[in-house]
């Protein structure tokens, strides 16, 4: 057993140097499992690993065991890091389909073994999408990924800028369970932030979620190993979903081989003809899912609906007709399309500066939001009522900003969630 | 023999009197000046001799001791030509002088004749504070030195003319200006309101503006009529007072920016300065310090376009006159402090490229350029900007509609009475508008509606604004109160109020 886990470090530290380490060994044996089966010097040498060479990997492995953990100290003492390899228990049972699986995993995360064993009980959706996405992409990543997790689903993604970011800070701010929240799959080193600018969702990633990488410890960010671990994020996820995507995107690679695989995948559609819009609208084309809200998400996987249905626009209008009646004008234009201020005045019949009033309302109420360039939008997706537990003790009218803890080290509180969410709060709904 | 001529000497916005002392001996030829002269008034030793000579006056051998007295203030500029030359001709038993209580200030050419200087308004109302009761000074000067009240001015074109008047007593002609009648006739502007088709948000947004003296920022992509609408913005500020039109007269007077045809600047200013302009031209200084481009938007506008592209030192600069209302440059000797009482108008586009959120064109820009774009604006800075506003391109279609606007003048009118119940609100308290209520004046004098109240505690908890974005948001309802009349903030004060908050810029978290 030990030595079977050995040669698995030894064929992920290949295989992590060079895709062409794995392709050989698939090659000359058909599958992970039969080379694993072979006597360990003859499959060292096939992937090019010295017999006598001891791979990082494995180095970093005894430190592991030796210490009971985690080898290096970490800032956060409940952050954890753990390596699991394809003979452990451990290992995530649907990434056994892969034709090429990872032949281990590095994960970083609170209690890192276990949380991983957990996901086994959990359903596992993907959120992929474009890195320089629009607002409303932006929004409806971040809509789909909450009202996900506050249905027990783990959100999955690649931890890139824009809508994986966008939907795993979501998606952590939206789990009240335990942790995991999410999983972050990287294409380099799962303790190498990448892209830096990340780091706040790497923090929160670390403590709430999950990050998975398939390549060593301290592994830099190479180009090629971005699309191979997208194979990694359709394996994990029993349905992937994409946000937007221009007709390159590598959220197409994610959708075939989520295909590949057999797993769902679902599209959510954007404006005709946008840049963005490419990848979904390619997907729906070929047959994907649509996907309008968390619901749609949900019937795909065969899961109940989280979302209670209410009267949007009730005791919004206070008993008065008019206003009722100004409230359930303004929702039904912008249902239509997006509008700014005058267009709704002109539509409604209204004065600008009531339809600046009545759109404030249903802004905080969460049922309009902003679209850029001075336009309003309908909210659509899923929790369009975000839970109203208060996110903040409401004071009002503090003279001075309250106070933010701060520090290299905080201790866990009851706020650390609380806080957690404050600093990953939904861009799109600002 | 010795002679004496008054005169007066500009620092900022600041005169001096000056008394010009000439000497003149039989020795060793020579004309020096003394006194801490600057260099242009150093050379005037050239240009008196020139004008002496070809006035057809003489210009002995002898030595010409010139002393400008105090002798520990810099004199700077050419505006001692003509004192120097009468105290000269004085000296010289050339001219002699009936009058005692008249100043003299003009700078001379060659040929004798008279040049108009810099910052009249300022030394005439300095030497009538001293008890001088004339002004010799150049033809060209004569109708602004006259708005200041109790002082005769004596017009002249040239030195021969100046000698002339000092020995009669009194002048050939009389200037006389009714600086109310010049402010009543004047302030028309060239834009109005009503030419601006649509935009009915933005238009609303800049009377709330406007009313409470907010500082606004306009985001927008080019070509969305933030320029034209912030230009119309002095046409719906309240109308400037006597003492208002003398304050602005007085700065552009000083930087050499009056017109030709008014003495007086009735309208509001609008100082649009390019957004490479450094922080000395932005705010003011120099060698000699001049009034910058806030200074010369005093209790007008100033309009930053494309307000990121601004050196960050400049941008920062400006938060001083922005919190003070007066700009305050420090040198080695002196300290100067130049008005600045301004309404800020930023624009800026959402994105380097100009077009993220519009309609037909998508956005090319990275998410990490547009990151970097909006950071650098600074936090304190955004802090002292209560109206953020979008602005959306109109479509040709919205274009060809020609629904005529709101006039200016109804407009103001509005502003107008909206100012008149914050000066009454907010009397005692040396603040003169709600966009300058510290938290304190917030909660004394505000009166706020428990619904309004009920309203902007949900928002702070839903839309995340932090304590600071609520104080904005209720001045900004206060504001609004007042336009409508209401005697409290009621809830829709508050809603739409919360229209106007930051949206587009939001804190990049670090």
């Amino acid at each position: 057993m030990a030595s079977k886990r050995r040669l698995c470090l030894a064929i992920a530290e290949a295989a992590g140097r060079d895709a062409r380490a794995m392709a050989k060994l698939l090659g000359e044996y058909g599958s992970l499992g039969a080379a694993l089966e072979e006597p360990e010097p003859v499959v060292r040498a096939l992937v090019g690993i010295e017999p006598a060479w001891q791979s990082q990997a494995e180095v970093a492995d005894e430190v592991e065991s030796r210490e009971g953990g985690d080898g290096r100290p970490h800032s956060d003492a409940r952050v954890g890091r753990a390596v699991v390899t394809y003979v452990d228990n451990d290992y995530p049972a649907p990434l056994r389909e892969l034709h090429d699986p990872p032949a281990a995993l590095f994960v970083v995360g609170a209690a890192p073994r276990q949380a991983l064993a957990s996901l086994a009980a959990r359903p596992l959706v993907a959120v992929v999408g474009a890195r320089g996405p629009s607002r409303y992409g932006l929004e409806m990543a971040t809509c789909l990924a909450s009202a996900l997790a506050s249905a027990g689903v783990c959100v999955v993604s690649g931890m890139a800028l824009g809508i994986d970011a966008a939907g795993q800070a979501a998606a952590v701010s939206g789990w009240r369970g335990d942790a995991p929240a999410s999983v972050g799959v990287l294409g380099c080193g799962a303790d190498v932030v990448y892209p830096r600018t990340n780091e706040r969702v790497f923090a929160a990633m670390r403590r709430e979620g999950l990050i998975v990488s398939e390549y060593g410890w301290g592994s830099p960010a190479w180009a090629w190993r971005f699309p191979a671990r997208n194979r990694i994020i359709a394996g994990l996820s029993r349905a992937v979903v994409v946000v937007e995507g221009s007709d390159r995107s590598g959220s197409l690679t994610t959708a075939e081989f989520a295909l590949d695989l057999g797993r769902d995948v679902l599209a959510v559609p954007g404006e005709a003809g946008r840049r963005l819009s490419g990848a979904p609208h390619r997907l729906l084309r070929e047959g994907a899912h649509l996907c309008e809200s968390a619901d749609d998400v949900l019937s795909v996987l065969g899961l109940q609906s989280a979302r209670e249905t209410a009267c949007e626009t009730a005791g919004l209008g206070r008993g008065d007709a008019r206003r009722e009646q100004a409230l359930a004008a303004i929702l039904g234009a912008l249902d239509r399309e997006e509008c700014t201020v005058d267009e709704l005045a002109a539509e409604t019949g209204l004065a600008a500066v009531e339809v600046m009033a009545l759109a404030s309302e249903l802004e905080i109420e969460g049922l309009v939001g902003h679209a850029g360039g001075g336009r309003l939008r309908r909210i659509r997706g899923a929790a369009a009522r975000r839970p109203s537990a208060p996110l903040r003790p409401s004071a009002p009218l503090r003279p001075s900003a309250p106070p933010r803890p701060s520090g290299p080290s905080r201790p866990p509180t009851s706020r650390r969630r609380a806080e957690v969410q404050d600093s990953l709060s939904p861009p799109a709904n600002l | 023999m010795l002679a004496r001529v008054a005169s007066e000497a500009l620092a900022g916005l600041e005169s001096h009197p000056i008394e010009v002392e000439a000497d003149v001996v039989t020795a060793a030829p020579a004309f020096t000046i003394v006194g801490l002269p600057d260099l242009a008034v150093q050379e005037s030793r050239e240009r008196v001799r020139a004008a002496i000579v070809n006035s057809n006056y003489e210009f002995p051998s002898r030595r010409i001791t010139v002393n400008l007295a105090p002798a520990d203030v810099r004199k700077e500029g050419p505006s001692f030509d003509l004192p120097i030359a009468l105290a000269f001709l004085l000296a010289t038993g050339q001219a002699r002088s009936r009058v005692a209580d008249v100043a003299v200030v003009g700078e001379l050419a060659l040929d004798g004749a008279l040049r108009p200087v810099t910052g009249v308004l300022a030394l005439a109302e300095s030497a009538r504070r001293r008890g001088l009761r004339r002004l010799l000074l150049p033809l060209a000067n004569a109708r602004e030195a006259a708005l200041v009240a109790g002082l005769e001015v004596l017009p002249v074109t040239s030195l021969r003319e100046a000698a002339a008047v000092l020995e009669r007593g009194n002048g050939h002609c009389r200037v006389s200006v009714s600086p109310d009648e010049l402010l009543h006739a004047g302030a028309t502007y060239e834009v109005d309101f009503a030419d601006v088709v649509g935009q009915e948000q933005a238009k609303r947004a800049l009377e709330v503006a406007v009313a409470g003296a907010h500082n606004v920022l306009m985001v927008g992509p080019p070509g969305s009529g933030k320029t034209m609408l912030a230009r119309r913005l002095p046409t719906v500020m309240p109308r400037p007072t006597i003492d208002e039109a003398i304050d602005v007269t007085r700065i552009y007077s000083v930087a050499g920016l009056l017109p030709h045809d008014s003495p007086l600047v009735t309208c509001r200013p609008f100082r649009a300065p390019h957004h490479t302009c450094s922080s000395a031209a932005l705010v003011g200084g120099g060698p000699t310090p001049r009034p910058g481009e806030v200074s010369l938007a005093h209790l007008g506008v100033l309009f930053l376009d494309e307000f990121p592209e601004f050196r960050l030192s400049s941008l920062e600069a400006l938060r001083q006159p922005l919190e003070d209302g007066e700009v305050t440059i420090s040198r080695a000797l002196t300290s100067l402090t130049f008005p600045a009482r301004i309404m800020l108008v930023a624009a800026m586009n959402p994105c380097p490229c100009g077009w993220r959120g519009d309609r037909e064109r998508e956005c090319t820009c990275k998410t990490h350029r547009i990151e970097q774009y909006q950071a650098k604006l600074s936090g304190p800075l955004l802090d002292r900007i209560d109206l953020h506003l979008e602005v959306a391109r109109l479509t040709p279609r919205d274009q060809r509609v020609r629904a005529v606007g709101e006039s200016s003048a109804a407009i103001r009118e509005r502003v107008e009475r909206a100012r008149e119940r914050q000066l009454a609100r907010l009397a005692g308290t040396g603040v003169y508008a709600n966009a300058h209520m510290t938290a304190r004046h917030l909660r004394r004098l505000c009166r706020i509606h428990p619904d309004a109240s009920e309203r902007l505690d949900r928002a702070y908890e839903r839309l995340r604004l932090t304590a600071r974005a609520c104080d904005r948001v209720l001045k900004v309802a206060q504001t609004i109160a007042d336009l409508e009349g209401a005697h409290e903030i009621r809830e829709t004060h508050v809603a739409e109020s919360i229209s106007y908050r930051s949206r587009v810029l939001k804190p990049i978290p670090r």
